[in-house]
């Protein structure tokens, strides 16, 4: 009965600590570091390409597809919708919101980032329309293949990160580049 | 008799409350914890109380008195059939619920990393944590054969 009583000291210690550990230290840790990671993931110069290897993909077509990436790119925190044009290997993205709410050098390096992955990853993909409130841009896949000297294998992590994420932080590189292949409908 | 009976069930439901605990990692086991935790309250409570009781009551604890073990058999043996069903079926319905088009389309069953696998068996074990009510059924029926009074134990 009382080395009954001891184990029970025990065990209600070891559930305590425990309860404690978890609920003080582990659990807000874990939370932090999402969060840190899901706020990473809205800045093109920190975005995880792992995330988005996945929706390689053929065809354009594959709306669902199409639509998972662009919510694991920068900008998904912003509410959009998709039209998909196949005879043209088209693809519109319409995002609910202006460019001077959003702020204009994210829109600019998001916009430069998410056609790289998107052109990347889905093979057949032509075009893509960009439409903000108030404002349109398009893109086309050859004026983003010509920024890069090895875009068939561009995701590769290294070329990844020294081709295009790490540009993402220079402002001039950014102006320069929107204007060259963004074209503002 | 009835002390040892509430000692035994504590110890069991903290067992459950601290392996629910690590379960929070995952976000899953966030009721399962909560009843363990009330439950260990509860008993803890119920068994201070009685434990001062004895303590205070000599009589209390030398009592003797006339207990049906058929009865406790019975019910120990209802509890497990009842659980043992309540297990099969909770497994079923955890498998048509993760692998049921798996099934129903004969695909490849795929998981995608130790986070989904894990994920996986946590939904398999919380139900089977309920083991501990046919398990402090089962203690009376084990207690009342310690304490009985017989021949054998007349000193």
């Amino acid at each position: 009965m009382k080395n009954r009583n001891r184990i029970i000291i025990c065990l209600l210690v070891i559930g305590i600590a425990l309860f404690a550990t978890m609920q003080f230290i582990i659990i807000p840790h874990n939370n932090a570091k999402r969060n840190k990671y899901l706020a990473a993931q809205q800045e093109p110069a920190t975005h995880d390409l792992s995330s988005i290897i996945k929706y390689k993909n053929k065809y354009m077509g594959n709306a669902s597809n199409d639509g998972n990436l662009f919510y694991h790119l920068p900008l998904s925190n912003i509410e959009m919708n998709f039209e998909l044009f196949p005879d043209n290997f088209e693809l519109e993205v319409n995002y609910k919101d202006t460019v001077l709410n959003i702020g204009e050098e994210k829109v600019k390096s998001s916009l430069i980032y998410n056609s790289t992955a998107a052109f990347a990853l889905i093979d057949n993909l032509k075009v893509i329309d960009y439409n903000f409130s108030g404002a349109s841009y398009q893109v086309k896949k050859v004026d983003i293949e010509s920024l890069y000297s090895n875009f068939s294998n561009i995701l590769e992590k290294e070329n990844w990160s020294n081709y295009v994420q790490s540009k993402m932080n220079d402002h001039q590189y950014v102006e320069d580049t929107f204007l060259r292949v963004i074209k503002t409908k | 008799m009835k002390l040892e009976f509430v000692q035994w069930s504590l110890i069991i439901i903290l067992i459950g409350w601290i392996l629910t605990i690590p379960l929070k990692i995952f976000h899953m086991s966030f009721h399962a914890n909560w009843i363990m935790f009330l439950g260990v309250v509860v008993v803890g409570l119920y068994y201070i109380v009685l434990h001062q009781r004895q303590t205070r009551d000599e009589k209390y604890m030398t009592e003797t008195r006339f207990i049906n073990i058929i009865k406790y058999k019975k019910r120990k043996s209802i509890v497990w059939i009842l659980w043992t069903m309540f297990a099969v079926i909770s497994l079923l319905a955890t498998t048509a619920f993760y692998f049921g088009s798996n099934l129903w389309f004969s695909r490849k069953i795929s998981i995608d990393g130790p986070y989904a696998l894990a994920v996986l068996l946590i939904a398999y074990f919380i139900p089977m944590l309920t083991v501990i009510i046919p398990i402090i059924t089962s203690i009376p029926v084990r207690l009342i054969s310690k304490y009985e009074v017989g021949e054998n134990n007349e000193k």
